[in-house]
C-alpha cells in the first residue's frame, strides 16, 4: 500500500459506495485521498441492492436519473461492477393504489421526471411475471440495479492507481482535529489530512461527535431473500424483487419499520415469511423456488431518510446515504462532493441533499473544544 | 469435580412448564438432531429416563453414516432398538436455531421446537478435496457410493471403478468386484483377503475427464484409466452450521476434522445459549462407537440439568469412562484439550489444485477466479463470495468451505484456525418458498 509520508490533502472515512465514489473523485482531480474504514465492507450477498428509483421522492428520482446517465461511464472508466437498467415497475394491487399511482405519475410528469402510468394491460404486456391481479402500475425507465460490492471495489482500485491509499478494515478509528487539519489513528496507522469527508454510516455517530458533527441515523438490519435458479419469468425490477441474469430471485423488501429480535425462532420464520409473501402478491413464479440464503444487511442512513451530502465547514464533508441510494447516486455523490472539496463550489441542483441540516454543531468552535478534552485525556 | 452445565451468572435452565406458549410450538424436554450413532444413543438414553424427546433426521432412514458404511451396523440396530417409542422425525431437515427453539421442515410445513435441551449431533460428512474434474457424475465419495450401492444403483454395467481408499475403506472395492464390476484399487498394499480378480495399484488419480460424466481418469504418473466410476475416500468435515447459527464459538483442530465448536467436558457447547449440547462427529469426527458413547454423555448431562437423571453423577462419570475407552486415545487427547480450552492449530496449508479447476460445484467458480479476487483483496469467504459467488449456491459451503480455507491458508500463509468462516444465516438448508406462502395468503391479498 503506498506510504505518502501518512500526510494527505484529503482522508475519506468510510469506503462504502459513497466513500469510494468520493475517494475516486478526487483522485482524479488529483487531490490525492486516503480512505479509511474499520471493517472490510463485505456483505454475504450475491449482488447487491436494487436501485430502486420509484422509492424515492421527486428530488431523488431526478438525481437518480441523472446519475443512471452517468453509470454507464463511470462503468466503463473503472471496470464493470455489475450495473444494469431494468426499469422499475411498482404494481398498484387496488383501485385506492392505481388512484394515488396515477396522481404520482401526474405529478413526475409535471416535473419532467420519466415516470409514467401504465395501465393493467400495458403492465402485463411488459411484465408477463406479474399477478394478474394488479389494477396497474408506476414505470420508471431508469431504475436499475447494480452491484454495490463490485462498485466499491472497483472504485477503490481505481482511486489506488491514481495514488490514493486505502485502509480498510483497521479496527479501530479515531479523528481529532489538530493545527489546520485532522490527525486520524486508524488501527496502527497514524495519518493527517488537511481536509476530512465522512462518509462512515454507522461509524458517524462514534467519528464524528468529536468534531462536533451529530448525525441523528437509523441504523437497523434488513433481511433478503435469495433464492435457487428458476426459470425467468421477471424482466423488471419489482418493488424490491428482481430476477438475476442467472434465474435466481433476489427478494428485498423495504426495511421493518420496527427491527424485530432475531434471537426468536418464530420471528425468524415471520420475516422469512413476510418477505416471500409480499413477493408472491406480486410474482407468483416465486413460489417455485427455494431460499438458499437470507443475509442479514446493517444499515444506517440519516433518520429523515435522505441522503446527507455536502459542506459542513471549510474543511469537514459529509456524505451519507442509504446503501441502496449510495450506489444508484454515487456519481453523483462522488463528483459533487468532488467539486465542493476541491473548489469550495457546489453544483447546480444539489442543494436538496441539504448537508446544513447537521451543520449547526460542526462549528469549529464546538469541535475545538472536544479536542481539548480529547488531547487532555 | 464436573464443571457445572449452567453459567454461574445466568438464570438456570427452566424447566418445561416455564416455556409454555401458545403459537402452535412444539414443546419437549430434549430434541436431538441427527439420527447417527450419537443421536440414536442419546435419544434411546433420554427416551429410558422418562423424558419427552423429539429425534429429527434429514434423512429418510435413520443411523446416519453408520448404516452406509460397513463396521457399525450391529452398533446402529442396537441403538434402533433402544429407541424405545420415542418420537422421530424422519425426511425432517433442521434449517434454523434460536436459542434452544429449532426450525423444522416437516414435509411441506414449518415447525417450530422449543426444547429444554437440544443435542446436536449433526455427523461429518465426507468432503471431496477438490481436484480437476471432481464435479462430473459418477465421481463419488465413499460415502455416496455405498448410499448409490446399498440403494442398488450400481451394477456391473457401472465400471470399470476406481476404488482409492485405505485399510477397512477397502472393502468397498470387494463389494463391487462381488457385484461383478471391474475393479481397481488404489491402496499403499493389497488388503488382506482381498479376491483375485481386483487389482491393486498405489499410483493415485488426479484428473477425471469426461462429458459430463467421467469416462477416464488420469494417474499421477501421466498415465491414463477407462474409468466410469471413481471413488474416492475422503476426509470428514465436522457439520457444524446449527452450532454456529446458535452463535458457539468454533476452532479449528485438524485431528478432529477441521472446525468444531468448543463444548465443555460434559458436551454443553459454549456459547450465549444454556441447554445446547454437542455429540458425536459433529464434536470431532472418531469411530461410530465413540460417537454413540458423546451421545450418551451428552444426554445424560441435559437429564442432569432437567432433574430427570437419578444418581446423576455416578452415571456421568460412568459415561466419561465409556467414552474414554471407546475413543482413540489421540483424538481423545485433541477432544480432551479442546474441552480444556486449547488454542487454534496453528498449522498454515500448502494445498492447492491446478488453476483451472471448479472449487465451488454449485455455483461454478474455478480456483483461478477465486485466487484473482483474493489478488484483488477478497481474502476471507465472506468477500470471496461477495465477488465471486463461491459457496451461495444449494450447498452452501459444505463441499467447498473447508477446501476453499484450506487453499486460502497457504496463499496467505495464515494458519487456517485463524481464517474467518463464513457469515451463516438461517436457513442453513434450502427451505421452498411455498412452504413459506401462508395458508391464510389468500385472505391477506383479498384485504390489501
Amino acid at each position: 500500500m503506498a506510504d505518502r509520508g501518512r500526510g494527505y490533502e484529503a482522508a475519506v472515512l468510510g469506503a462504502g459506495c459513497a466513500g469510494a465514489a468520493i475517494a475516486y473523485s478526487l483522485a482524479r482531480r488529483q487531490i490525492i485521498p486516503v480512505v479509511v474504514d474499520t471493517v472490510g465492507g463485505e456483505t454475504p450477498a450475491p449482488a447487491s441492492p436494487v436501485a430502486s428509483v420509484l422509492r424515492g421522492n421527486t428530488s431523488d428520482v431526478r438525481l437518480a436519473t441523472r446519475a443512471a446517465e452517468r453509470l454507464p461511464d463511470l462503468q466503463d472508466a473503472v471496470g464493470p461492477f455489475g450495473y444494469r437498467r431494468t426499469g422499475g415497475i411498482s404494481p398498484a394491487l387496488t383501485d385506492a393504489d392505481a388512484a394515488a399511482g396515477q396522481a404520482r405519475a401526474q405529478a413526475a410528469r409535471e416535473a419532467g421526471l420519466p415516470v409514467i402510468w401504465l395501465s393493467r394491460g400495458e403492465t402485463l404486456r411488459r411484465e408477463p411475471g406479474l399477478t394478474g391481479r394488479l389494477t396497474g402500475a408506476l414505470y420508471c425507465g431508469c431504475d436499475g440495479v447494480a452491484d454495490a460490492v463490485a462498485l466499491r471495489r472497483r472504485l477503490l482500485a481505481a482511486t489506488v492507481r491514481f495514488g490514493g491509499a486505502v485502509y480498510s478494515d483497521c479496527g479501530y478509528l479515531h479523528v481529532v482535529r489538530q493545527g489546520v487539519g485532522f490527525r486520524i489513528t486508524a488501527g496502527r496507522e497514524e495519518l493527517t489530512a488537511r481536509r476530512l469527508v465522512l462518509a462512515s454510516g454507522e461509524l458517524l455517530q462514534t467519528v464524528g461527535r468529536p468534531l462536533g458533527v451529530e448525525l441523528p441515523l437509523r441504523v437497523g438490519r434488513r433481511r433478503i431473500c435469495i433464492t435457487d435458479r428458476v426459470a425467468p419469468v421477471l424482466r423488471h425490477t419489482v418493488n424490491g424483487i428482481r430476477q438475476e441474469p442467472s434465474g435466481a430471485f433476489v427478494l428485498d423488501p423495504p426495511p421493518l419499520a420496527e427491527e424485530r429480535s432475531a434471537t426468536s425462532i418464530i420471528n425468524e420464520v415471520e420475516t422469512l415469511r413476510r418477505i416471500v409473501a409480499s413477493a408472491l402478491r406480486l410474482v407468483p413464479a416465486v413460489e417455485a423456488s427455494r431460499i438458499l440464503h437470507a443475509p442479514q444487511l446493517v444499515f444506517a442512513e440519516p433518520a429523515d431518510g435522505r441522503p446527507a451530502v455536502g459542506r459542513l465547514t471549510d474543511d469537514l464533508f459529509i456524505a451519507v446515504a442509504a446503501e441502496d441510494q449510495a450506489a444508484m447516486l454515487a456519481p453523483m455523490i462522488g463528483e459533487a462532493t468532488a467539486e465542493a472539496v476541491a473548489k469550495h463550489r457546489w453544483p447546480d441542483g444539489l442543494e436538496v441533499w441539504a448537508p446544513h441540516r447537521f451543520a449547526a454543531a460542526a462549528s469549529p468552535r464546538a469541535s475545538a473544544g472536544v479536542q481539548d478534552s480529547t488531547e487532555g485525556s | 469435580m464436573p464443571p457445572s452445565t449452567v453459567d454461574p451468572d445466568g438464570a438456570p435452565i427452566p424447566s418445561l412448564a416455564d416455556h409454555s406458549r401458545a403459537g402452535g410450538v412444539v414443546e419437549r424436554h430434549v430434541v436431538v438432531v441427527g439420527a447417527g450413532p450419537a443421536g440414536l444413543a442419546a435419544t434411546g438414553e433420554a427416551q429410558a429416563a422418562g423424558a419427552r424427546v423429539l429425534l429429527l433426521e434429514e434423512r429418510p432412514v435413520l443411523g446416519g453414516r453408520a448404516v452406509l458404511v460397513p463396521g457399525a451396523r450391529g452398533l446402529t440396530e442396537g441403538l434402533m432398538r433402544g429407541l424405545g417409542n420415542a418420537e422421530v422425525w424422519r425426511g425432517s431437515p433442521v434449517w434454523g436455531i434460536a436459542g434452544r427453539s429449532l426450525a423444522v421442515l416437516r414435509g411441506q410445513r414449518i415447525e417450530t421446537i422449543t426444547a429444554a435441551a437440544v443435542i446436536l449431533a449433526t455427523g461429518a460428512p465426507e468432503v471431496m478435496s477438490q481436484f480437476p474434474g471432481w464435479t462430473l457424475a459418477g465421481v463419488f465419495t465413499l460415502e455416496a457410493a455405498w448410499e448409490a450401492l446399498r440403494a442398488g444403483r450400481i451394477t456391473a454395467e457401472s465400471g470399470p471403478a476406481i476404488v482409492v481408499a485405505r485399510g477397512e475403506h477397502a472393502a468397498m472395492a470387494t463389494r463391487l468386484a462381488e457385484r461383478g464390476v471391474a475393479v481397481t484399487l488404489v491402496a499403499p498394499a493389497r488388503p488382506n483377503g482381498a479376491p483375485a480378480a481386483l487389482s491393486v495399484i498405489s499410483t493415485a488419480p488426479v484428473e477425471a475427464r469426461g462429458t459430463g460424466a467421467v469416462e477416464q481418469v488420469v494417474l499421477d504418473d501421466g498415465t491414463t484409466r477407462p474409468c466410469r466410476l471413481l471413488c474416492i475416500e475422503s476426509p470428514r468435515v465436522p457439520s457444524i452450521d446449527l452450532a454456529r447459527l446458535a452463535g458457539c464459538p468454533c476452532v479449528y483442530q485438524p485431528q478432529l476434522g477441521g472446525w468444531v465448536p468448543r463444548y465443555d467436558p460434559m458436551m454443553a457447547l459454549h456459547g450465549p445459549t444454556d441447554g445446547l449440547f454437542i455429540a458425536g462427529d459433529a464434536a470431532g469426527v472418531d469411530t461410530p462407537r465413540t460417537a454413540a458413547e458423546s451421545g450418551r454423555l451428552a444426554a445424560r448431562a441435559a437429564l442432569r440439568i432437567l432433574g430427570l437423571l437419578a444418581d446423576p453423577e455416578m452415571k456421568i462419570a460412568e459415561a466419561r469412562e465409556r467414552l474414554e475407552a471407546a475413543a482413540q486415545p489421540l483424538r481423545h487427547a485433541a477432544r480432551t484439550a479442546l474441552m480444556l480450552g486449547v488454542m487454534p492449530d496453528d498449522t498454515v496449508e500448502s494445498w492447492a489444485p491446478p488453476a483451472d479447476t471448479v472449487m465451488c460445484a454449485c455455483e461454478g467458480v474455478r480456483l483461478d477466479t477465486l485466487r484473482e479476487a483474493a489478488v484483488g483483496g477478497a481474502v476471507t469467504p465472506d468477500a470471496l463470495a461477495a465477488q465471486t459467488r463461491c459457496g451461495m449456491g444449494e450447498c452452501r459451503w459444505r463441499r467447498c468451505g473447508a477446501p476453499v480455507l484450506r487453499w486460502l491458508s497457504g496463499f496467505l500463509q495464515v494458519p487456517v484456525g485463524r481464517l474467518p468462516l463464513p457469515a451463516v444465516w438461517p436457513p442453513v438448508r434450502p427451505l421452498p418458498a411455498a412452504t413459506l406462502a401462508r395458508p391464510d395468503l389468500a385472505s391477506d391479498m383479498a384485504d390489501g
